[in-house]
């Protein structure tokens, strides 16, 4: 959590984007960190957005409710590793 | 009740036992030939319940965690996840969204998310006794059996 603050804080983003592509397992303590952020970036002004979770982190966004204030973006590429 | 088999696990509450013991409960689940879907959602489970016991019933000792699963009828998978930590005074605040005592780190969404993915939650618990959460989920083979 210290290390995103320190993140945040030295360079400023105005826009934030998380890749979860190389993640296979998420729990909570995953959405703690992405709502951690978010609240930082609406203090700013800027947004979040998740990029490619799997299935599996996927569901548990979903579940959380996260998926309603943080945007999910996938793209064509990563799913077509999927099938 | 009839049971079909069952597991039993006992572990010290260290963290990096979660992932050890979300895969032995993954590997016996696997009997029922779950779904990729299924088998996540169980581990996802399992990972908040043996979390929980790791970070809030023993906070700064380490302690004894238990997992017994059983396979009832109809492809019922029972997982029961105890500890014998500190307890909670008001289990239904606890089960609440985003509720937490956990502070920044955590985001009260633990219980939630079991919730969301088993088809039944128990959780029982005494200040100073311990916790024992009980999950349940029906598996329907998939397999076909002639
Ligand atoms: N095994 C336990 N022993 C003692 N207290 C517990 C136990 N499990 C949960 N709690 C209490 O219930 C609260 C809610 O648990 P829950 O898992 O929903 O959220 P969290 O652990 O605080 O955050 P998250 O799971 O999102 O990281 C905890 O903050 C803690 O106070
Ligand atoms: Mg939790």
């Amino acid at each position: 959590m210290r290390e995103i603050d320190a993140i945040l804080d030295r360079m400023l983003p105005v826009d934030c984007a998380i890749d979860l592509s190389g993640l296979s397992f998420m729990d909570s303590s995953g959405i703690a960190l992405i709502l951690r952020i978010y609240r930082r970036m609406q203090l700013a002004g800027g947004r979040t957005v998740v990029i490619n979770p799997a299935a599996q982190p996927l569901r548990v966004l979903d579940a959380s409710g996260i998926a309603n204030l943080v945007r999910i973006v996938t793209t064509v590429k990563e799913r077509a590793n999927e099938v | 009740m009839k049971f079909e088999n069952y597991l039993k696990l006992e572990f010290p509450s260290k963290s990096s036992n979660e992932a050890l013991a979300r895969s032995m409960v993954g590997v016996f689940a696997s009997q029922l030939d779950p779904s990729m879907e299924e088998l996540g959602d169980l581990k996802t489970a399992v990972s908040e319940a043996v979390t929980n016991a790791i970070v809030h019933a023993y906070p700064n000792t380490l302690g004894r965690i238990s997992i017994r699963c059983r396979i009832l009828e109809e492809n019922r998978l029972e997982i029961v996840i105890r500890d014998w930590g500190v307890g909670m005074a008001d289990v239904e605040q606890a089960r609440q969204p985003l509720f937490t005592t956990g502070g920044e780190e955590r985001s009260g969404m633990g219980f939630t998310i079991m919730e969301s993915f088993m088809d039944s939650l128990t959780v029982k618990s005494r200040p100073g006794a311990g916790t024992t959460v009980v999950m349940k989920r029906r598996l329907p083979r998939r397999r076909v059996e002639r």
